[in-house]
């Protein structure tokens, strides 16, 4: 594989894997870093595969290293870190500050557990049959289902507050 | 249908840039050329390490060494072969130690030969043994050289072994007082002056202790060990420690045995002979500086390897491997590098052993709980430890250098 070809693949799938760093680390930098760490590596391997391989193999990639790095003890440290400052600064927050709507979808999302965040947003947010992101994800289509139907359980619950057309319409 | 985005994604444009140049430069500063250039130092370091180690560790190039710079030595006029095994006086080995040397061995010539290269002169035997016959070997200790006279006559032998040693193994006022051997025979002391005596132990009622004496192998080409049974004569005088023995049949007149042995060891030229001979420099690197060297190429050279190795490997594999090497490799080394700083840094092999028994498992332990669980620097980490491991053994080798050196200078002064 050529820089040129490189480039090009970038072009194609950075905005989606980004995304996709972004679901499981929940930080902007880190999924930068993530997906910068994927495409070098992917450059690196020079492996030759058609564009519906290619994309499949880097959100695996992409998947491995997010889980990856939610296991490091830098991300560890970075929860310990955050733990006490939202406990310090949580008591001097004003309990009434508006947040916007976007801002409450995003945080519920985010504040979901691993295992239905990550089938939550594959299928709701990008896109992804239970199929598909059950092979992504190496689950089992019952398995990927029961997490999914749980996710939006807990979503409703996080969400009761507020309007969430965006997602409640899908059937499985 | 565009899907909902969270509102953190819903503009990446920037980000997407940033990781794309990322990609890029990082690309770019990744070029091979540089790589192989890091690779050709690397092999040439371990290259020029392998061979100095190499180089140290083989005896017949330090052999050569020795020959090229004292050219005129006793060791000179043998060959050093293989073999095994120490000749030590069974009675007194408690006190001279001899028992515990590590030797090198030299293979037999005959005495005329040695004779004329030495040029020192040897004593007539007492029948019916005849000097003509005799060979001799040589063995060193590393320090001092050791000479075996050996005769035969039919099926009896005659042999006088001469060794160096600093340490008088005899105490003669001692021994007077309780003159029985190991086995319980009983044994005779004759008097050469004030302080040093011949110890006689005489076979009795065809039971003693065992008698070793080196013989050559011709067949294997080495010098081994033969045990038997001899009557004994075992003194010290100037430095030197006699242990002669003849067979027990041999035909032999008791009295001019008994002659023969004292005014051989009061007479006998070859003490005249340096068997003071250093095979083994006494340098650093002989005081277990060359094993650490070994150790720590061992150390350099699996790290690289594997780093070679599991480049692309997944993390199982990578995993299993490590703890493998880690289990075979590294923990034994660790273990000896703890071992041998503790010990030398309090002087004494006990702490060593104890320490041993400690490190060895909790070495094992630590590094399976690094490399097991998931954890991306683990390699890291395994290669801290090897460096705190490696610092304080390096420290301590040192700090016993320089213990060493004032040690043997406040000698120096006080002579």
């Amino acid at each position: 594989m050529d820089e040129q070809q490189l480039n090009l693949l970038m072009q194609q799938h950075t905005a989606r894997l980004f995304r996709i760093a972004y679901y499981y680390s929940k930080n902007l930098h880190t999924a930068e870093d993530i997906v910068q760490d994927v495409f070098i590596k992917f450059y690196e391997r020079n492996i030759e595969l058609d564009s519906t391989s290619v994309e499949r193999y880097l959100i695996t990639m992409t998947t491995n290293k997010s889980k990856d790095y939610l296991k490091s003890w830098h991300y560890r440290k970075i929860i310990m870190q955050e733990k006490w400052l939202h406990t310090s600064s949580h008591k001097q927050r004003d309990a009434l500050v508006i947040q916007d709507e976007e801002q409450l979808i995003s945080e519920a999302v985010l504040s979901l557990p691993l295992k239905q965040r990550e089938v939550v947003a594959y299928y709701y947010l990008e896109g992804y049959s239970i199929k598909e992101l059950a092979e992504i994800l190496n689950l089992n289509e019952n398995t990927a289902k029961s997490r999914l139907v749980k996710g939006r359980d807990l979503l409703k619950d996080k969400l009761q507050s507020i309007e969430w057309e965006v997602l409640k319409n899908d059937t499985l | 249908m565009t899907r909902y985005k969270l509102k953190e994604l819903k503009n990446t444009t920037l980000h997407e840039k940033k990781i794309q140049q990322a990609v890029q430069t990082k690309i770019q500063q990744r070029k091979p050329k540089r790589f192989v250039h890091i690779s050709l130092i690397t092999a040439l370091i371990s290259t020029a390490i392998i061979l100095f180690v190499l180089n140290q560790l083989n005896p017949e190039q330090n052999r050569q060494n020795t020959n090229a710079t004292e050219s005129s030595t006793l060791l000179n006029i043998f060959h050093e072969i293989d073999g095994a095994g120490v000749a030590y006086s069974e009675n007194f080995k408690e006190r001279d130690m001899q028992h515990i040397r590590t030797l090198r061995y030299y293979r037999e010539v005959s005495l005329t030969h040695f004779l004329n290269r030495s040029g020192v002169t040897f004593p007539y035997l007492p029948k019916p043994f005849n000097w003509e016959n005799g060979t001799v070997i040589a063995v060193n200790d590393g320090y001092f050289t050791e000479l075996q006279f050996h005769f035969k006559s039919d099926d009896h032998f005659f042999n006088i072994s001469i060794a160096p040693s600093t340490i008088n193994p005899l105490n003669v006022e001692e021994l007077e007082d309780n003159l029985v051997d190991a086995a319980g025979n009983p044994m005779e002391i004759e008097r050469i002056n004030g302080s040093t005596a011949i110890v006689k132990q005489k076979i009795n009622n065809g039971s003693g202790l065992v008698y070793r004496h080196y013989f050559y192998n011709k067949k294997n080409d080495a010098i081994n060990v033969m045990a038997g049974s001899a009557n004994e004569y075992y003194s010290y005088y100037n430095g030197l420690i006699y242990h002669i023995g003849y067979s027990e049949a041999a035909p032999v007149d008791e009295q001019q045995m008994d002659g023969f042995v004292k005014n051989f060891i009061v007479n006998n030229e070859i003490h005249m002979l340096n068997l003071e001979e250093a095979t083994i420099e006494d340098n650093w690197l002989n005081r277990g500086g060359k094993t650490m060297l070994i150790c720590l190429l061992f150390s350099i050279g699996s790290f690289s390897i594997l780093h070679f190795l599991l480049k692309n490997a997944s993390k199982k594999t990578t995993k299993i491997t490590c703890s493998i090497v880690w289990v075979l490799l590294h923990t034994p080394i660790l273990t000896w590098l703890v071992t041998f700083g503790s010990a030398v840094l309090y002087g004494d092999g006990f702490i060593g052993v104890g320490m041993l028994a400690i490190s060895f498992p909790l070495l094992l332990i630590i590094g399976l709980c690094i490399i097991l669980p998931n954890n991306r620097t683990f390699r890291r980490q395994l290669m801290l430890i090897h460096i705190l491991v490696y610092l304080f053994t390096f420290s301590c080798s040192i700090y016993n250098e320089i213990e060493r050196t004032s040690a043997i200078e406040q000698i120096e002064e006080t002579l």
